[in-house]
């Protein structure tokens, strides 16, 4: 091992686009390039950051990947804001709470333009008041995506286990099947 | 108009002088650097080595790292400064990295740190909070992917 070690290289995932398995999957699937996947990553009060990524890869072992070496972008709005976009499509009613999910597509261009433009104005994003004119068409995800993220905590966490109890358990091959 | 507060820190340690000597001269302190992250939070501790052995060298511990390249252009700025060698003597020049929880302005750079950094981690302290953000998810991938030579613990964990 080099000390500092080189910038490392992106990671060679096969081309899939995420299928969430969702009734518009078809429509996920064929438009991924205009979509974007957005998690509310924190509310104060009635501020609202929502965290927006590409739309992600599902790899060999059906782990979702995101490939933009930048990482997410952060988009600050409104509870009201926020309310607005999802009522207008997929999204059950109530309160909006951390950790919910959902696929939006963008409302012009594609979904990386969004993202750099978004990027462009602060190292964290931006803050919007019209989400509308940003996002359309939103879809919930928020139970794949936590049963995804409870599911990318275990496959980290089996690191604390033992390699002879990993083995007796059987837990690599039920990981990767 | 309110009395202005006095400044904490006296005067004269603000004065101009060689930041990078004065670091190197104080090899048994601990320097802090706390980066600007905006609203966020990228920390790292830069350890003493151990003064009964000349041979060995600092280590860092890093809490939260809110950004993408930020840091690790730190940690290459030490190394370049000869603040941060290679460690002659056990290696993993970072015995914890911790996330204290998975917001984006908390692990936002978590993933291309590890993805860069990640095989001289030692231990991956993590909150226990699931959460489905990119920044999570990529960054319990990378966990996963280390899983050989770091230790994952969290809070719920024995």
């Amino acid at each position: 091992m080099t000390w500092p070690p080189a910038h490392p290289e992106q990671p060679v995932v096969t081309h899939r686009p995420w299928d969430p398995k969702h009734p518009q999957a078809k429509e996920f699937v064929n438009e991924y390039d205009r979509l974007v996947y957005v998690v509310i990553d924190e509310i104060v009060e009635d501020w609202v950051d929502l965290s927006i990524s590409l739309w992600p890869h599902a790899d060999a072992y059906g782990r979702l990947r995101f490939l933009d070496p930048k990482g997410a972008v952060d988009l600050g709005t409104t509870r009201k804001q926020l309310r607005r976009l999802l009522e207008s499509g997929e999204f059950p009613t109530g309160e909006v709470d951390i950790g919910q999910s959902f696929a939006a597509r963008v409302k012009d261009g594609t979904a990386a333009e969004l993202v750099e433009k978004l990027r462009g104005q602060s190292e964290h994003g931006q803050d919007t008041t019209d989400l509308g004119q940003l996002l359309q068409r939103p879809v919930d995800l928020t139970k794949q995506a936590r049963m995804l993220a409870r599911l990318a905590s275990y496959g980290a966490l089996l690191s604390t286990l033992p390699a002879e109890l990993e083995d007796r358990w059987n837990l690599q091959e039920e990981l990767e099947t | 108009m309110p009395e202005p507060i006095p400044a904490p820190i006296p005067a004269e340690r603000f004065r101009d002088g060689d930041f990078v000597a004065a670091c190197n001269k104080a090899a048994d302190s601990l320097i802090y650097f706390l980066l600007n992250v905006g609203d966020g939070d990228t920390q790292l501790l830069l350890l003493p080595g151990d003064p009964d052995d000349p041979s060995d060298s600092r280590r860092a511990i890093v809490i939260d790292v809110a950004t993408t390249d930020k840091l690790p252009a730190l940690v290459e700025t030490l190394h370049l400064n000869g603040l941060f060698p290679e460690r002659v003597v056990g290696g993993h020049e970072f015995p914890i990295v911790v996330g204290t929880h998975p917001h984006a302005h908390h692990i936002g750079g978590m993933p291309q740190f590890l993805s860069w950094f990640g095989d001289h981690v030692t231990e991956y302290w993590d909150s226990g909070y699931y959460h489905p953000s990119s920044a999570y998810l990529e960054t319990m991938t990378q966990l996963e992917r280390l899983k050989k030579q770091v230790t994952v613990t969290q809070r719920r964990a024995a």
